[in-house]
């Protein structure tokens, strides 16, 4: 696979702080990656710097193969979403879509429109102006007004994270398909987990300026590099195997049998499961889960192991 | 928080009309004197000096409003998106001509450029248009700066991607998201211009304003020179009409946190040029005319050469700090009271404030005249005990003054007032104090930076406002720009000099408390 957004030892001082820490990180073509991590961690830096919109301190960023480094936003190609969808709010909805597509004829150009607004299924609206569609429409705006020049790579900061829940889901199913039925490499910047592992075909962990960890979400999830990234993506309970290694275990990890040294301190419901936490008695506390039917009640005396044939990443205690 | 109740006929709703009419008298006497026409005066204007005054003044209107949008504009642009050494401190200082009073800027400049140019080519509508462009592009500025510092430069970014260059993307998007704010400072600066009448006397610009004055003091007509201002009145409410329309339909309020601009570090050149470009215009406008303004004082000082026109200096600062200290306090209180009891009263009290407001809209010497044509009206009733009449009183001017800046105060304190928290306001309700309590200390004290912001532009405009105070300065009362106005309609520049510092001693304080509450998030409104 080619690379679509390739970012070699890219460093950004602001004041004498490392934003962007010697960041090394490929978009591959057709790829969804998301960037994941709390927030301040530089994440949207490297997504401005990436786009152009601020200069790197140190370092190479290449789009398609072709360094790009010193070349102006404007002659990037890069397609650009925020979260607070920074539609243009004097232009008519199809005028925004049509901003960035100034090299072709009039007629290509609402025929594209019209396309790009079929693609965020709003067809229609291109008369109409920001302000009388909802949040959730006018970030489909922003996304078909990205994809409309046919850019590199779309870059999307925090797209969903100004709309309801109940909102957001359907919008995320939508940008991705159609990302995925242009094709576009993207970079998805957010800092919930839960979008993170869900969406991107890969998933980049960042932390203090540094990339921590990328792969696949299943591998992140249950074979994480460290504790911080372990903790970061989700519920995890820290087994001490010797003195100085720990295996990582998910709460869906474990088994849990009534009757033994270990007690249910706190029990949740989260739908397909009972979260329980569990008190060993050396103290450390342990998340397990539990399908319906073999939860414990608060109290209960339990013992806990790990299901066999389950994959764990083991650490080093740092 | 508003809560729809029944336009009941309380006292409040009745304080409300009575203000009103009050308040929108003057504006009507002129309106009405329409009525009655008398044909022999207008036949003789329009075939005299009126189609001249009308070329003038639209001209001088069409010059200045470009010229005030392009510099107010690009300066706005130029301390927003740039980061430079001394930004902050430009920015600061490029609104300070709003303390120098037109007439000001217009003798010193007059006097300067007589030597260069002759006595004859300095008396041009050009000239005329460039100093009042130096004194009211700060009008344009703080609103072009107010607008795109709350712009997200999120736009800005985006439009950088889709392919455009950095000035492009500022020329296609964040000037027109600006617009209605350019234009709402751009019709204020019309407005300027319609009722200025020191500036255009010193250059022998005969604008409609001008000839409206001319008529009432040259020929003591009184119902022609009402008549001749029902045209500025027409002006007026043409360019409100003009300054709706470029509003639009759209709303450009903008989702998302309250964003400053990503500023841009220049150097080398382009520093150099911004640099020029932002201290050239404040020289012009302000270093200039005040070094003038100093030198001439102390060649007044050294000659002994200081007499006033009555009394000594102290009565004349006296006479202008109480004219503005009341205009400022009665236009505060009765906006405040205003804003609450209208809101609660929906649409019928937004069009009761609405029309109070009218006189900001109507020209210096149109108020001016309705006003005296009002309380003249009233003297001959003969409602109060004694031989006390209204017309030439202190109270008669404040009245005037209150009619024309009453907007000020009413729109600020309204604007504020509406961005405190429904929830604080509920919050105070439920721990049990009534309406008042809750207007006087919670709500005032929260919008105190706009309070603060529409007490000083009222000071401001009443301490520099010159055909009110000229028309109706009572005797015994002499404020500062009656002075100025004496000294150099003789063509004495040194005498006019001492006056016109005082008049900057006074309004720069207060220049640097509405930019302080400027920063501090007061709403700068139209």
């Amino acid at each position: 696979m080619t690379t679509a957004v390739g970012v070699v030892s890219l460093t950004r001082l602001i004041g004498g702080r490392r934003v962007v820490d010697d960041v090394t990180l490929e978009v591959r073509e057709r790829e969804l990656l998301t960037l994941v991590g709390p927030s301040g961690c530089g994440k949207s830096t490297l997504l401005r710097l990436i786009a152009g919109l601020e200069p790197p301190s140190s370092g190479a960023i290449t789009l398609g193969g072709l360094d790009v480094t010193d070349v102006a936003p404007d002659r990037r190609r890069i397609g650009l979403v925020f979260q607070e969808h920074a539609l243009f709010q004097h232009m008519t909805v199809g005028r925004n879509v049509a901003f960035g597509l100034r090299s072709i004829d009039r007629r290509r150009r609402a025929a594209r429109v019209d396309e790009m607004l079929e693609l965020v299924r709003l067809p229609g609206t291109s008369r109409r102006y920001p302000y009388q569609l909802s949040g959730g429409e006018q970030q489909r705006v922003a996304l078909a007004r990205a994809l409309a020049p046919d850019p590199a790579a779309v870059l999307l900061d925090e797209p969903f994270a100004n709309l309801d829940a109940s909102l957001r889901d359907e919008l995320r199913a939508d940008v991705v398909s159609a990302l995925r039925g242009r094709g576009a490499a993207a970079l998805l910047v957010t800092h919930d987990r839960d979008e993170a592992l869900a969406l991107g075909d890969r998933v980049a962990v960042m932390r203090d300026g540094a990339i921590v960890q990328v792969d696949r979400p299943e591998v992140v999830w249950t074979v994480p590099t460290d504790e911080f990234v372990a903790r970061f993506l989700g519920p995890v309970s820290l087994l001490p195997t010797t003195h100085d290694q720990f295996d990582i275990v998910r709460p869906h990890q474990f088994e849990l049998k009534r009757g033994g040294d270990d007690r249910v301190i706190v029990r949740e419901f989260r739908g397909a499961v009972w979260r329980h936490t569990i008190i060993r008695p050396d103290g450390t506390q342990l998340i397990v889960d539990a399908e319906p039917g073999q939860d414990l009640e608060v109290g209960a005396t339990c013992a806990v192991t790990v299901r066999p044939c389950h994959l764990l990443a083991r650490l080093t205690r740092s | 928080m508003t809560v729809a109740r029944r336009p009941g006929r309380g006292p409040g709703w009745a304080l409300l009309v009575v203000v009103t009419v009050v308040l929108a008298a003057p504006v009507a006497a002129i309106l009405w004197s329409v009525t009655d026409p008398s044909t022999e005066v207008w036949r003789e204007l329009w075939q005299t000096r009126l189609p001249g005054m009308i070329v003038d003044t639209v001209t001088l209107v069409a010059l200045v409003v470009t010229g005030a949008v392009v510099v107010g504009t690009g300066l706005a642009w130029l301390v927003t998106a740039h980061e430079f050494r001394c930004r902050r401190l430009l920015s600061w200082l490029l609104m300070t001509p709003l303390a120098i009073p037109g007439y000001v800027l217009g003798f010193v400049w007059l006097d300067t450029l007589q030597g260069p140019l002759g006595a004859r080519a300095v008396r041009s509508v050009w000239l005329c248009a460039a100093v009042l462009i130096a004194s009211l592009y700060p009008y344009v500025y703080v609103f072009a700066w107010s607008a795109f510092r709350e712009q997200s430069p999120r736009t800005f970014d985006v439009a950088r991607t889709l392919g455009r260059s950095s000035f492009m993307a500022w020329w296609r998007v964040v000037v027109p998201m600006a617009r209605p704010s350019i234009a709402a400072g751009a019709a204020l600066v019309a407005m300027e211009v319609l009722t200025d009448v020191g500036t255009v006397r010193l250059f022998n610009v005969s604008t409609v304003a001008d000839g409206v004055l001319r008529v009432w003091f040259g020929t003591g007509d009184r119902d022609a020179a009402a008549e001749l201002a029902v045209l500025l009145v027409v002006a007026a409410v043409s360019l409100i009409l003009i300054e709706r329309a470029l509003r639009g339909g759209a709303r450009y309020t903008q989702a998302g946190v309250r964003n400053v601009q990503a500023a841009r570090p220049l150097s080398g050149l382009r520093a150099v040029v911004v640099n020029v470009v932002g201290w050239g215009v404040l020289s012009v406008a302000v270093a200039v005319p005040v070094a003038r303004l100093l030198r001439w004082a102390l060649q007044a000082q050294q000659l002994g050469n200081t007499e006033t026109i009555s009394g000594d200096l102290g009565f004349h600062v006296v006479s202008s700090l109480k004219v503005a200290g009341f205009a400022t306090i009665a236009c505060l209180v009765i906006g405040a009271t205003m804003v609450f009891i209208a809101r609660e009263r929906g649409r019928w009290g937004a069009v009761l404030g609405r029309v109070a407001s009218l006189g900001y809209a109507v020209p210096g010497p149109v108020v001016a005249i309705g006003v005296v044509v009002t309380l003249a009206a009233v003297d001959r009733r003969g409602w109060w005990p004694g031989d006390v009449l209204l017309v030439g009183s202190l109270a008669g001017l404040v009245y005037a003054m209150v009619v024309r800046f009453l907007a000020i105060a009413h729109q600020g304190i309204g604007a504020s007032v509406a961005k405190v928290s429904p929830s604080a306001i509920a919050a105070a309700r439920t721990l049990g104090a009534g309406r008042l309590r809750v207007a006087t200390r919670v709500e005032l004290p929260l919008a105190r930076a706009g309070v603060i912001a529409a007490a000083t532009l009222v000071a401001i405009d009443s301490l520099k406002e010159l055909p009110v105070t000229l028309v109706l300065r009572p005797f015994g009362i002499e404020p500062l720009p009656v002075w100025v106005w004496q000294a150099t309609s003789e063509s004495l520049w040194a005498q006019a000099s001492v006056p016109s510092l005082m008049i900057l001693a006074i309004a720069m304080p207060l220049v640097a408390i509405l930019l302080w509450s400027v920063e501090r998030g007061a709403e700068v409104v139209s």
